[in-house]
């Protein structure tokens, strides 16, 4: 018995322990999100602290959202309008740059550019504010520091990333229609009728619950690796990379599954 | 205050993107006027393949509604609901068609408005007539007739072409090849004869036409003639018209035709067969040579003629009785005299008759009455033959017994007795060799002539 655990349990002991470890962070954090989820109901609400979180994650946002989706829905149009050209149909470039953006790429792209440019900003303060203690200065003033810092992160991302993404929605078809029009020669008309004959509003929609969805994710990560950050000036370099790399890992995981749902009750056309 | 420009810019933010996507749903909603009420109406259709939820309805090329439901009616029909616009009125007998556009575009209801002053359709009423034209899937179907038919002639063609070389097609087209093949050869191998006919045929024609040039007068006078000798003979003048009009004519040269036929198959049916042989006769060291002629009007009868040069025949006897008359008396002395003439020629002329595989014959033999037996099986034969039955000078009967086998059809090898009983020279032991001629054999030598003969 003694020999096979020998043999056994260099093997399965990290692998155990690292299952362990895991559950109990996935267990933490379900708390963790449970916690800001219970607080976001309890008054007193602290408007100003949204609306700064709001500022923070999405009107700052504005610029680089619209400069990113200007150039994915152009280089979209460009590459579609090449394989279109071969069976003539370039007229429908407008409708499969408009489905892509508004189903797929909007809240995904979005989400993700909401991740590097808000939530590692996120991370780094409340880690920051963990390890230089004020976060326990809050608690000792009696303010509970999930309400007061994580609550109005969770929501402004909640609320802002659909947003960003129905802009980077538009933006993008304004750059797939400068592409297709001007450079591609596609014909207005027919480009822009299928685009609006093939886009639907139920396409928009569905986007914008992904976005929503992906947004209350990445805050709730990103403040989660800030929250519990340990170990000085190094753990929160570390919190930071760790909430970027698993909102966008979970951004493009969670997006197959509520595409499916999506799919299946939502956009239930036929 | 200094909380305001947040608060205000994401105001501003928040208008401007919600005012945004109202304004998308909008545009992308906006396929009709269905936002705006409007009305439904129902039509059904036997098949609705391709038909989608939103799909245009049109009027004249117009879009005035959308497809709002698609459902099954009674597990038969599709019972499609169409919201059209508020503007649009149509009458109750109105058709609606379902059409594709082009190849790939997607299926759409056309209304064709009905007549005008019929009532008006209201909302959740039912256009009655319905039909499904020139789209893809009939096409479709038409086009797979079309596709049976053809898989079934190139079917048949497989058949006739295929892989098998026996197929007619494939054997026409070997035989085909055969055949240009052998042109292609003969004309290689015989290019200057052709040239030369060519040559000749320009030639001659050169020569005819120079000919008819100068002789056009007396062939004209010819064709005169002719046209006048056929005329009388067409007319029953003269011995050819009466000859050629007369049916008893006709009739008896019939006849006459039909024996000559009889008669000739008669000389066709006679087999002839002519051979040599000749025997090396040890005790009298010397050879006896035969040439023989068989006729054989039918297989089991036949007529023998042969021609023997007998190096040793019995002695001829003459008997001369001479008066010798010395004063008065007379004596009467008789002379004979035995001769012995050799290398005479000798015929046998016999008639034959075959039962089984036995011959019987008789008559002339070595210009004696005889007659002999023969034996045939294969390619081996016995024959005896018993002649010269003269014994007045104490001669005895002449008996010869051979065997013969033949080494080919045409020759063959011979051995026996002759003059078995004889007072001189008896059992006359002989081997010899020979040939024979049988019909087309002899119809191949003719062709030939004499010289080769002994080369056959």
């Amino acid at each position: 018995m003694e020999r096979v655990l020998a043999i056994v349990s260099p093997v399965f002991t990290p692998l155990g322990r690292s299952l362990i470890a895991a559950s109990g962070e996935l267990g933490r954090w379900c708390e963790f999100v449970w916690q800001a989820i219970l607080w976001t109901f309890r008054p007193p609400y602290r408007f100003d602290q949204f609306s700064k979180q709001m500022e923070f994650v999405g009107v700052k946002s504005t610029w680089i959202i619209a400069l990113t989706a200007f150039f994915t829905g152009a280089v979209f149009a460009l590459q579609s309008g090449k394989v279109y050209s071969l069976f003539n149909m370039e007229s429908m470039v407008g409708a499969t740059v408009g489905l892509s953006l508004t189903r797929e790429i909007g809240p995904v792209f979005a989400a993700i550019m909401v991740t590097a440019r808000a939530c590692s900003a996120m991370a780094a303060e409340l880690g920051t504010m963990r390890v230089t203690e004020q976060i326990d200065a809050l608690e000792t003033m009696a303010v509970n520091p999930i309400q007061y810092l994580v609550v109005p992160r969770i929501v402004a991302c909640t609320v802002m990333v659909p947003l960003l993404t129905m802009l980077y929605d538009y933006v993008g078809v304004v750059g797939s229609y400068v592409v297709g029009i001007y450079l591609l020669g596609i014909n207005e008309g027919p480009f822009m009728h299928r685009l609006y004959y093939y886009v639907d509003a139920d396409d928009i929609w569905s986007g914008l619950i992904k976005a929503a969805i992906f947004g209350f994710l990445i805050a709730a990560i990103s403040c989660y690796m800030g929250y519990h950050t340990r170990s000085g000036a190094k753990g929160v370099g570390k919190a930071t990379t760790r909430a970027v790399v698993v909102s966008a890992v979970t951004i493009l995981i969670t997006d197959y599954f509520l595409t499916t749902w999506i799919l299946e009750y939502v956009i239930n056309r036929q | 205050m200094r909380r305001t420009p947040a608060e205000l810019k994401v105001g501003i933010f928040a208008a401007a993107i919600i005012a945004l996507l109202a304004w998308s749903t909008l545009r992308v909603g906006d396929k009709t006027s269905v936002h705006g009420g409007g009305y439904d109406l129902t039509v059904s259709f036997d098949n609705a393949t391709g038909l989608k939820i939103k799909a245009p309805v049109e009027l004249a090329g117009v879009q005035i509604g959308v497809v709002k439901k698609i459902n099954l009616q009674e597990s038969r029909n599709a019972l499609v609901t169409l919201a059209l616009s508020d503007e649009v009125k149509l009458p109750n007998d109105s058709t609606a068609i379902l059409r594709t556009r082009g190849f790939l575009g997607e299926t759409y209801v056309e209304l064709i408005p009905g007549s005008q002053g019929s009532p008006l359709l209201s909302s959740g009423g039912e256009i009655p007539n319905s039909e499904r034209t020139g789209d893809i899937n009939s096409l479709v179907s038409q086009f797979n007739l079309i596709a049976d038919d053809i898989k079934h002639v190139t079917g048949s063609l497989r058949t006739m072409v295929g892989d098998d070389e026996n197929a007619p097609i494939n054997r026409i087209v070997s035989n085909l090849d055969q055949f240009t093949e052998a042109i292609k050869d003969v004309t290689l191998r015989n290019t200057d004869n052709v040239d030369r006919i060519a040559n000749n045929i320009a030639e001659l024609s050169a020569q005819l036409k120079e000919m008819i040039a100068q002789s056009s007068g007396n062939v004209e006078e010819s064709m005169d003639r002719i046209a006048s000798i056929t005329r009388k003979i067409d007319e029953g003048k003269g011995t050819v018209g009466r000859l050629v009009n007369d049916e008893e004519t006709v009739d008896k040269l019939n006849e006459a035709v039909d024996n000559l036929n009889q008669t000739l198959g008669g000389f066709r049916r006679l087999e002839a067969e002519v051979g040599y042989h000749a025997e090396y006769l040890t005790k009298s060291q010397d050879f006896k040579n035969y040439v023989h002629v068989a006729l054989r009007p039918s297989p089991d009868k036949a007529f023998l003629l042969d021609f023997v040069a007998d190096p040793n025949p019995n002695p001829s006897h003459t008997v001369r009785t001479t008066d010798v008359t010395v004063g008065n008396n007379t004596t009467q002395v008789i002379t004979d005299t035995g001769t012995i003439e050799r290398n005479k020629l000798r015929i046998s002329a016999q008639l034959a008759k075959k039962f089984y595989d036995f011959t019987v014959r008789g008559g002339l033999i070595e210009s004696t009455g005889g007659v002999g037996l023969d034996y045939d099986k294969g390619p081996l034969g016995v024959h005896f033959s018993a002649f010269d039955f003269q014994s007045r000078y104490g001669q005895r009967p002449h008996l010869k017994l051979m065997g013969d086998v033949a080494v080919t059809k045409n020759f063959y090898l011979l051995g026996g007795l002759d003059d078995i009983i004889a007072s001189q020279n008896a059992n006359d032991f002989f081997v010899g060799a020979g040939f024979r001629l049988i019909d087309e054999d002899i119809k191949t030598l003719g062709r030939m002539g004499g010289a080769s003969v002994v080369a056959k």
